[in-house]
């Protein structure tokens, strides 16, 4: 889009030019009649040769031309009348356009401008008249130009560049601006031209010539020459345009070059061939071009001064563009240099660039990177972790870290990613960041510092800490390769950096996942037991069904009551048996509590009534209700049955003389706590890790196969409770259970039990 | 077959004579046949020869619709069958059963035996296992409830099983009873005589 407002603007530009062109005057009425005429009509030449005699300033010049032209033979030619006699109407013809195209230029307003001007509008002359002889002296030693009349190619040869002279007339500046830029660049003119205006010579030369009605020949030279025969288009005047691009180049090379343009181009002997000429001849013509060039300029009242003066200001002129030249090169040099220096820099910092580097390790690194290239020591490094945090990383001169610190900027700081992104590449760390020096050892000096900041993706920025002002040319310049190989560095470091964290994360995770499955591989367990038992249950139903019923009818026939009743055991420690069968069976089962709502106090009474010891037998059982409980919302059986077991263990426990069970709610968060406490031996280690474990038992016998505690965890469990078991501070056990969202929380519902 | 204590033994006939139906309706021979004859008591001719013979459902209906006691076409014994697929089980049963002369016993081992005697045997009361070798007791069980004529037997499941799952199906299937291996003889005693309407 940049690219068609531009060109909109440049075409534009050149309309206007063009507008200009067409505005400038046209050529006097005798030269218009000159054109006219046809160079064989001479009778009707008549009234132009009239036209010339009766203006004694043109025919002196006219004359003048025409001496020139054919000396030798045409030194008396005193007359127009006599040289049109002497040399042909054509001859008289071109020395009278001649004259009157560069009068006509040198009426132009500007074209007289004062002042210091890269165009030399002397020299151009000079160049232009020399190209004039050249070609006149080509097509009289060339074979294959014989068609061409030499006065014709003399007025293609003066006016073959006549477009310079136009822009320089009417676009003074702009062709000025033009001429450095060739030359600084070696660039030609005519693509200078394009560059900087729009138009080049020859197009504006042509239009100039259009505008002017110059024969059709003098135009398509104009346009068309210093293109390389092959390239030209198939205009009749192929052989002109050629004559004058071999005469343009062989006045550059030896005599004259104008308008400061080289264009390199074909060789000399290349350019003879389609005019038919022989480098000899070349050489030839070249050798009297001199004389003949002072001799016409003087004739066309432009010598001024001696034909020496000129070819000093030549040379002058050649060595100034040297001159800009060899600074151009220069200038090129330090680029190249510095890009070497960047390219060299570059390549060491990449091969030496581990994988895997930490954030540290790629901050020093680069840091290194940055002080060897800049010159200038990175004193530290600002540096934005994974979790947002300022770090400051210091680093010794020899890109050492030093430590690293956490930063906290002052509320009013400006933002990290602001500095990482708009900080030119040497704002001052004194300005920016004052309060960096509470982090930096005292004393630190921050006005020789300079930022360096080095964005690369979120989480991956960092300011680079310089001291002294850096190069700005390397920082400015052709540092693009290295910062992104920098970047690149810092990048993988951080990408480095959060896999490492996601790995620390993974394995937290695992850890997580291991204790999950061991509770799982728990419950499986239990699960297992309940499908071990499950199947089991059928098949040893069966036994203790007959077992059960044979004691039974036994009973009923023995007489003996003593024997009765051993028949009568067989049947109770069959029923027994069957009954642990079910509650192991039911493992596999889960437990769903059917929660209503039920009175604590009642509940605890009904559960020592049936589980505590006997009154007035050891051990004692203290009940204390701290508070007045509201109604509870739980499942009377499942809490009652895990409390019966709880109270059970405590007297059945080694030693124990007194149990205290508490109920209370607890004040931090409110959760029901039904404890209870003895004074037994307590539990050793191996006892605390198995007690929930089915069918475990401290002691060794003697004690009630222990599905107890385990089946009391899964019913408190079961009301998303907990039941702990820990050795009390005092010494014996301490079972608790713990219970959450207990309470009745709709009060509609207290309202209607 | 067990023996049957009283003077006529109707309890085990299956075809009735117009003589042993008049018997058992206390009525006279030739009712009987008026009613056979107009359709209102429906039999069979024995083929070959004129004889009226009336199938034992169909007397039943008939003393039933005209409100005669059953009570001598049933006999007071109660047919009880045992299904169970353990045989220390079942001789338990006949052990504890067959001494009681209010039990007839009769006995399966598997679903499919057990369904085939009750068609036969008419059983008053079916004492049935739960886990059959071949189908489970609850399908039994709601086979007899879906049979219009074996709507008078009562089912007493007698299981080792005790998940809810499996309990939800037993009272599901319609059982009449339940009892949890291993029982208390007492109490199933109590339980039998309870659902026959013994005591």
């Amino acid at each position: 889009m940049a690219d068609h407002a531009r060109g909109a603007a440049t075409s534009h530009r050149v309309e206007l030019m063009l507008q200009e062109l067409e505005s400038l005057p046209t050529l006097s009425p005798v030269a218009v009649r000159l054109l006219e005429l046809t160079a064989d009509d001479e009778a009707e030449s008549r009234d132009v040769i009239d036209l010339v005699a009766s203006d004694p300033a043109l025919a002196s010049k006219v004359l003048a031309m025409c001496r020139c032209h054919e000396r030798g033979r045409a030194d008396n030619v005193t007359t127009v009348d006599r040289a049109v006699l002497l040399l042909g109407f054509e001859a008289v013809r071109c020395a009278v356009l001649s004259v009157q195209v560069f009068d006509l230029i040198d009426g132009l307003p500007g074209a007289k401008r004062t002042g210091e001007s890269v165009f030399d509008r002397e020299l151009f002359m000079l160049h232009s008249l020399a190209c004039a002889v050249m070609s006149e002296e080509i097509v009289k030693a060339g074979t294959g130009a014989r068609a061409i009349r030499p006065s014709e190619a003399f007025m293609a040869g003066l006016l073959h560049d006549i477009g310079q002279l136009v822009l320089h007339v009417i676009l003074p500046e702009s062709f000025d601006q033009v001429c450095r830029f060739a030359e600084t660049h070696g660039a030609s003119l005519d693509h200078a031209c394009r560059q900087i205006i729009g138009l080049d010579t020859h197009t504006a030369g042509k239009r100039l010539a259009e505008h002017w009605g110059l024969p059709a020949p003098l135009v398509d030279v104009i346009w068309l020459n210093g293109q390389p025969t092959a390239a030209l288009p198939r205009v009749p005047h192929r052989t002109l345009i050629s004559v004058v691009t071999l005469a343009d180049a062989i006045v550059r090379r030896r005599y004259v070059n104008a308008g400061a343009h080289w264009t390199g181009g074909e060789s000399l002997s290349a350019l003879c061939v389609p005019v038919g000429i022989t480098m000899d001849a070349v050489d030839n013509a070249t050798a009297s071009l001199h004389d003949r060039v002072s001799q016409r300029a003087t004739a066309l009242g432009l010598a001024e001064e001696h034909d020496p003066i000129i070819l000093l200001r030549s040379i002058c002129r050649a060595n100034e563009s040297l001159a800009r030249a060899n600074a151009g090169m220069r200038q090129r040099e330090r680029v190249a240099q510095q890009q070497a220096t960047m390219l060299k820099e570059l390549t060491r910092f990449h091969d030496t660039l581990p994988v895997g580097l930490t954030n540290l390790e790629a901050l020093a690194r680069i840091a290194g990177s940055i002080a060897s290239l800049l010159d200038a020591p990175v004193v530290a490094t600002l540096y934005q972790g994974r979790a947002d945090n300022w770090h400051l990383v210091r680093l010794t001169t020899q890109g050492r870290v030093v430590g690293s610190v956490t930063l906290e900027p002052p509320a009013d700081a400006i933002g990290f990613d602001v500095l990482a992104r708009e900080v030119t590449v040497t704002a001052d760390v004194d300005t920016l960041m004052p309060w960096l020096s509470d982090y930096l050892p005292t004393g630190t000096d921050l006005a020789p510092m300079h930022m360096l900041p080095l964005p690369a993706g979120a989480h991956a920025t960092a300011i680079f800490l310089l001291l002294g002002t850096p190069d700005g040319d390397l920082l400015r310049g052709n540092r693009d390769g290295l910062v992104r190989c920098w970047q690149a560095a810092l990048a993988a470091a951080a990408q480095h950096d959060r896999t490492a964290h996601l790995t620390e994360e993974l394995a937290v995770a695992n850890r997580t996942l291991m204790e999950t499955q061991e509770a799982l591989a728990h419950s499986r367990t239990l699960s297992s037991i309940g499908e071990v038992a499950a199947g089991a249950a059928h098949e040893m139903n069966n036994p203790l069904t007959v077992i059960c019923g044979r004691s039974q009818l036994l009973a009923q026939r023995i007489q003996d009551p003593e024997q009765r009743k051993m028949a009568e055991e067989v049947s109770t420690q069959s029923h027994r048996l069957s009954d642990m069968i079910t509650a192991l069976r039911s493992f596999a089962e889960p437990v769903e509590p059917v929660l209503i709502e039920a009175d604590i106090p009642e509940l605890v009474f009904r559960v020592v009534q049936r589980y505590g010891p006997p009154d007035g037998r050891q051990p004692q059982l203290n009940t204390i209700l701290t508070e007045s409980l509201p109604a509870a919302r739980l499942d009377p059986d499942l809490v009652g049955a895990a409390l019966g077991e709880l109270i059970r263990n405590a007297v059945e426990s080694k030693g124990c003389e007194h149990i205290e069970l508490r109920v209370q709610t607890d004040r931090l968060d409110d959760r029901l706590r039904l404890e209870v406490r003895d004074d037994g031996e307590g539990l050793t280690e191996h006892a605390l890790q198995h007690a929930f474990d089915p069918f475990f038992s401290a002691r060794p016998a003697g004690r009630q196969p222990g599905l107890g505690l385990s089946r009391a965890r899964r019913f408190v469990e079961a009301h998303g409770g907990q039941l702990t078991l820990v050795n009390g501070p005092a010494g014996g056990a301490v079972a608790t259970i713990w219970l959450r969202e207990w309470r009745v929380s709709e009060p509609r519902e207290r309202d209607a039990a | 077959m067990g023996k049957n204590n009283g003077t006529t033994s109707w309890a085990a006939k299956q075809v009735f004579t117009t003589g042993e139906a008049a018997e058992v309706c206390n009525v006279s021979q030739q009712t009987i046949i008026r009613c056979f004859d107009s359709g209102r008591l429906q039999g069979f001719r024995v083929p070959g020869s004129r004889f009226r013979r009336i199938p034992r459902a169909e007397l039943l209906r008939f003393m039933k619709s005209n409100e005669i006691p059953t009570d001598a076409l049933e006999s007071q014994t109660k047919r009880v069958l045992v299904v169970d697929d353990d045989e220390q089980i079942v001789e338990l049963f006949e052990d504890l059963l067959g001494s009681d002369e209010r039990f007839e016993i009769k006995t399966a081992a598997t679903g499919y035996d057990a369904g085939l005697l009750t068609e036969q045997f008419k059983p008053h009361l079916i004492l049935l296992d739960f886990m059959l070798p071949d189908i489970n007791g609850n399908l039994v069980c709601e086979r007899i409830k879906a049979n219009p004529d074996l709507q008078d037997t009562k089912v007493l499941i007698i299981s080792g099983v005790v998940s809810q799952d499996e309990m939800s199906k037993l009272t599901q299937s319609g059982a009449d009873g339940f009892m949890k291996k291993p029982f208390d003889i007492e109490k199933l005693v109590m339980n039998m005589e309870e659902l026959l309407q013994l005591a």
